[in-house]
């Protein structure tokens, strides 16, 4: 190869570049640069400890998103928690009916009760709940597992008072579906918290219960509930951290040392990539930002993106070395400084960008965390790569060339494996141009084709893999009770009492009806049916006496019994103490967006329609609702981010490369492989949820670096030698070969989130990778190509602003 | 006659008790134990028969208020204690009715009716455990029905020491259930009051649920001697746990008036007020 030849003694002082000298002049300092360095990293260091972490469900959504401000308001004004399900399910015929399990749900109850985090009078079971049973002559209120029982004959513990039990509540519509599953199969013990941040021990606690549990054979036991997964998701996310960014570090270190296969080239972008992380994490916690379930990804993602301008700096030091065998380490040092700034710098602009078309186009805040201390990850990895990297590199003792860059003894460059590979496959390139261009053009209709097929879908419990106990016990509690979603519509009468009206109660149970017809929605209860149930038991247990009273009188009797009979906050679930405001609970088997977006809307149009009157409005509210809400936020947010990102580092591009054309050249990498994603998505059934509609503005801000630093390289080589094939061709073992590793290194980087135990972080490194990769592919293939084709004319303008590298060292050879 | 017998036995049986307070206490050269304390809490006479209007004042979390006023009489017959009360306010549960016979024999549960004018019929309910809710206010029935006394085999009586409340001084008194079973019947681990000597009540009391948690405080907020009788005129509760609580305040009280034994009958609650 041929490389261009620098003669130090020949070039006078006053003929340097200006980079170089002011690089030279600013290394003086070294051990200061050093000083300064360690003591930001200490400072930001300490504010670490403070970091928080937030993995409630809610955090995803827009603070100020009316639908989770509404729903705030409903559960503080209705007393409503998140507590711990626990279900018994019972496989064999009769299901949970039999004194075996009914023994267990007892003796679960009672030692769930006693667990300190829980509070023992919101705990309930079939073990807690009475049967309200209308008898001849009056009312018995019974617990189901009382043993001295007055409307239960059978003694408790017999196949009998099994069957009774399984009567009684085959009477008691409240309890189906919600206490006991419809067919029996299934029964919940359902536990507040006394403090709901105990979340996770009182879920580890509840799980030691269980694992303790003898249980029959055909018994499962199942542990879920919104407390439960977040207390869960917390210490789960700390489990995938704890072990994804140690192997995130490693594999780094192994692509240096392969890379470089020097000590230098793999401790000093260490410390770089160290200092950045600390950097945006003590910046994190500083500004009191939690620690979300993505942030996760962050750490990961810094790690890959921080090391990238390290390998062109160290590798481009290396060049310095070899070419200029009698340059000492500061002089080498500043002339590759003074090559690498520009590149180095513009791409983490262009990677600042995506970060930030990220948080600008997204309402959820950890994503806008992500963005906004990504960015600044990125921006402090720069600082740390211009300033203290080339003061380390001129403090470390030796200046040996590391294997990879050495002159042979012929005088040749060492050529190594991957130098010679990627000049193989540049020759191939710049030999059939146009068929490069032809299968890039055919892919990226393909791609087309593919990204129309892209549809909207998440759920929250896809954070956990499928074979983590709480997924499993998501699906077992939705399949065999109502389901663990609620729909919630707020009821509120226009004055005080407006809820002893019978007509008002009539919509109501209009509604409910109505409610259950929505595909997902099973089951649904407010007030109306402790009203119909309490007029069922004034009057004898008689069947057709499960309707609504006609006189409000007797309707505000009936709820004074129902007050009377329990204790007095029992009631303030279902309906406010003045009688105008109720809600109307329905429950859902599913949270998936794609059923969420069919029922929201229709329950919405079906109150506009028929419920609301001047006397009762209602107001749609609960999880999916919430849920619906935001995830239509990503629906509207996702294209937003990418038109963003996409002319953030397209006019990037047009602004280095001073040219309209070299921007499009610059960007048809990027959009290539944005496409390509969205294109495996559409035809894998890849949903766009959380995760992976993150991952195109980050791939594009990664992605526009290959490019960027390809073209920088191609301009410096054109000018110097024109469009000849043979001089086009240096570009493969030069930057070709640093662009490998950076590719390695970034690909890699993310690649350690394909192990990581949240799916969404899965999904969204693996996206990442793969649009990283064939970023890098385009901009080794399609750009070359394009150049070579085109020949367009940026690449040659005379401008003589900053003097690089390879402008100087082509007039000194 | 036989009220007459019964009302005699009460204060001797007082007088016993205090008198036997007094013994330890000097026996022991130091205060009284508390059981002793309780005792003589226990002692306390509170007359044969009763009527008085009680007004329920029922605040929620949010600070929402509900009035309930209601008339009602007590009478003993012989161990066994009738009471029967009609609801008076809000107007859309005037004439609502509770009827009780709370039987001396523990084993044997209570006989309650209720009344509902808009349903124009009497049903029996079935009991109620000593620690529910009673009619919805933050009181449990034993509560209620024990009227500032303590069922004395339900605890073991410690007495930690001394407090001035409300510028009294006052005995400590802790009470731990005697068994788990009886601690669940309550719903409570333990108790803690704080015993005025002078009107042997409890001017403070605190609550804990089963798990330890503090549940409720109960304070006496009114004491009125009435026709002779020390009796608790105001009382409020405040559920810790639920932000709930109830002002129980006692208008008209009158333990002299004869109560008439026919007003503790199902017609009776039939007619209404």
């Amino acid at each position: 190869m041929v490389l261009p030849t620098w003669q130090e003694e020949s070039v006078p002082a006053m003929m340097k570049p200006t980079a170089e000298k002011i690089f030279a002049s600013f290394l003086r300092y070294n051990w200061v640069i050093v000083a300064v360095s360690a003591v930001l990293i200490v400072i930001s260091g300490a504010f670490l400890p403070k970091l928080t972490k937030d993995t409630t469900a809610d955090a995803f959504i827009d603070p100020a998103s009316p639908a989770l401000i509404y729903r705030a308001r409903v559960e503080e004004s209705f007393g409503l928690r998140d507590p711990i399900v626990l279900a018994v399910i019972d496989r064999r015929d009769g299901g949970v009916f039999n004194p075996e399990t009914l023994a267990l749900v007892e003796r679960l109850t009672a030692e769930i009760s006693a667990l300190e985090y829980v509070d023992p009078e919101r705990v309930t079971s079939l073990a807690t709940e009475n049967n309200i049973a209308g008898v001849i002559d009056g009312i018995i209120v019974d617990g189901f597992l009382d043993r001295d029982a007055e409307y239960f004959q059978a003694a408790i513990g017999t196949e009998a008072r099994a069957a009774e039990i399984k009567a009684a509540i085959d009477r008691f519509p409240l309890y189906q579906g919600m206490l006991v599953a419809r067919d029996g199969s299934a029964t919940l013990i359902v536990a507040e918290l006394i403090d709901d941040s105990l979340e996770l021990e009182a879920y580890n606690a509840i799980m030691d219960i269980v694992a303790g549990a003898e249980t029959p054979n055909a018994v499962e036991l199942h542990v879920a509930g919104e407390g439960a997964v977040s207390g869960y998701l917390s210490a789960y996310i700390d489990q995938d951290a704890r072990r994804l960014n140690p192997m995130a570090a490693v594999i780094i270190t192994i692509v240096l040392a392969v890379a470089f296969m020097s000590l230098r080239g793999a401790i000093l972008p260490n410390l770089v990539v160290l200092a950045s992380v600390i950097g945006a994490f003590g910046a994190m916690a500083a500004s009191g930002t939690s620690f979300y379930v993505i942030t996760n990804g962050l750490v990961v993602n810094l790690i890959g993106i921080a090391v990238a301008d390290s390998i062109h700096i160290v590798s481009e030091y290396y060049d310095v070395l070899r070419s200029r065998p009698k340059a000492s380490k500061r002089e080498a040092v500043a002339a590759a400084m003074a090559r690498m700034w520009r590149p180095v710098t513009l791409t983490t602009v262009t990677t600042i960008a995506g970060f930030l078309a990220l948080a600008a186009s997204s309402v959820m805040p950890p994503v806008r965390a992500f963005g906004l201390f990504g960015a600044l990850g990125v921006a402090i990895a720069l600082v740390y790569s211009m300033t203290l990297l080339p003061a380390l590199l001129t403090l470390w003792p030796t200046r040996r060339i590391a294997w990879p860059f050495r002159i042979r003894k012929n005088g040749d460059v060492e050529d190594n494996l991957s130098a010679r590979l990627m000049r193989f496959s540049g020759r191939g390139v710049l030999a059939r141009p146009q068929i490069v261009l032809s299968v890039a053009a055919a892919a990226v209709a393909v791609g087309l084709l593919g990204a129309m097929q892209l549809v909207v879908d998440d759920a929250r419990i896809e954070n956990f893999k499928s074979t983590e106990p709480i997924y499993k016990a998501d699906i077992a509690i939705n399949e065999t009770m109502d389901g663990a979603y609620y729909l919630d519509v707020l009821v509120e009468a226009s004055g005080a009492g407006g809820l002893y009206l019978p007509e008002n109660l009539r919509r109501i149970e209009a509604l409910q009806e109505f409610m259950e017809t929505l595909p997902h929605v099973n089951g649904s209860v407010s007030i109306v049916d402790y009203v119909k149930q309490l007029n069922k038991s004034v009057n004898e247990g008689r069947d057709e006496a499960y309707v609504i009273p006609d006189d409000k009188d007797l309707i505000a009797q009936l709820f004074f019994l129902y007050n009377a009979s329990g204790d007095p906050t029992d009631f303030e679930e279902e309906v406010d103490y003045d009688y105008r405001q109720a809600l109307v609970r329905s429950f859902a088997d599913t949270d998936r967006y794609t059923n969420n977006k069919i029922i929201v809307p229709a329950l919405e149009a079906y109150i506009a329609e028929h419920f609301n009157s001047p006397d009762i409005t209602g107001t749609v509210t609960g999880r999916v609702n919430v849920n619906y809400h935001w995830l239509r936020s990503i629906e509207e947010s996702t294209m937003l981010a990418v038109a963003l990102s996409f002319t953030a580092v397209l006019i990037t591009a047009i602004v280095v490369f001073r040219s309209f054309v070299g921007g499009l050249i610059a960007a048809a990498p990027v959009g290539i492989a944005v496409l390509f994603v969205y294109a495996v998505m559409g035809f894998t059934g890849i949903p766009l949820g959380i995760g992976t509609s993150m991952f195109s503005a980050i791939a594009i801000g990664l992605s526009i670096d290959f490019s960027i630093h390809t073209l920088d390289r191609l301009r410096d080589i054109v000018r110097a030698k024109g469009f000849d094939d043979a001089a086009l061709l240096e570009l493969y073992p030069t930057t070709g070969r640093a662009l490998f590793f950076n590719f390695i290194a970034v690909g890699g980087g993310f690649g350690v989130l394909m192990t990581s135990d949240v799916p969404p972080l899965v999904k969204f490194g693996s996206l990442v990778a793969i649009a990283v990769s064939v970023a890098f592919m385009a901009s080794m293939t399609v750009l070359p190509a394009l150049v070579k084709v085109l020949r367009p004319r940026f690449l040659l303008s005379k401008k003589t602003q900053e003097t690089s590298y390879g402008e100087a060292s082509s007039k000194m050879g | 006659m036989a009220k007459l017998l019964r009302k005699w036995a009460k204060a001797a049986a007082a007088a016993w008790a205090a008198a036997a307070a007094i013994t330890v206490a000097e026996a022991q050269e130091a205060a009284p134990t508390g059981l002793d304390i309780m005792q003589a809490v226990n002692a306390r006479e509170d007359g044969d028969q009763v009527s008085r209007r009680i007004r329920f004042e029922l605040t929620d979390r949010r600070g929402k208020t509900r009035i309930e006023e209601t008339v009602g009489y007590r009478r003993y017959f012989g161990d066994e204690k009738r009471t029967i009360i009609f609801y008076t306010e809000p107007t859309n549960i005037r004439g609502t009715g509770f009827l009780t016979f709370d039987y001396p024999d523990p084993a044997a549960d209570d006989d309650q009716w209720l009344y509902l004018p808009a349903l124009r019929k009497v049903r029996r309910i079935s009991a109620s455990d000593r620690g529910d809710y009673f009619l919805g206010t933050d009181f449990t029935y034993e509560e209620v029905k024990k009227e500032q006394k303590v069922e004395l085999s339900d605890y073991d009586f410690t007495r930690t020491g001394e407090e001035t409340v409300d510028g009294v001084a006052a005995h400590i008194v802790e009470g731990t259930p005697v068994s788990e079973d009886v601690a669940k019947e309550l719903g409570y681990s333990r108790v803690v009051w704080r015993i005025d000597p002078a009107i042997r009540m409890s001017r403070r009391s605190d609550y804990y649920d089963l798990n330890g948690n503090q549940l409720k405080t109960i304070t006496l907020e009114n004491v009125e001697t009435i026709d002779g009788i020390v009796t608790a005129t105001g009382l409020f509760v405040e559920n810790h746990k639920t932000g709930h609580s109830t002002r129980f305040t006692s208008i008209d009280v009158d333990y002299e008036a004869e109560v008439d034994e026919r007003l503790f009958s199902q017609a009776r609650l039939r007619r209404g007020l």
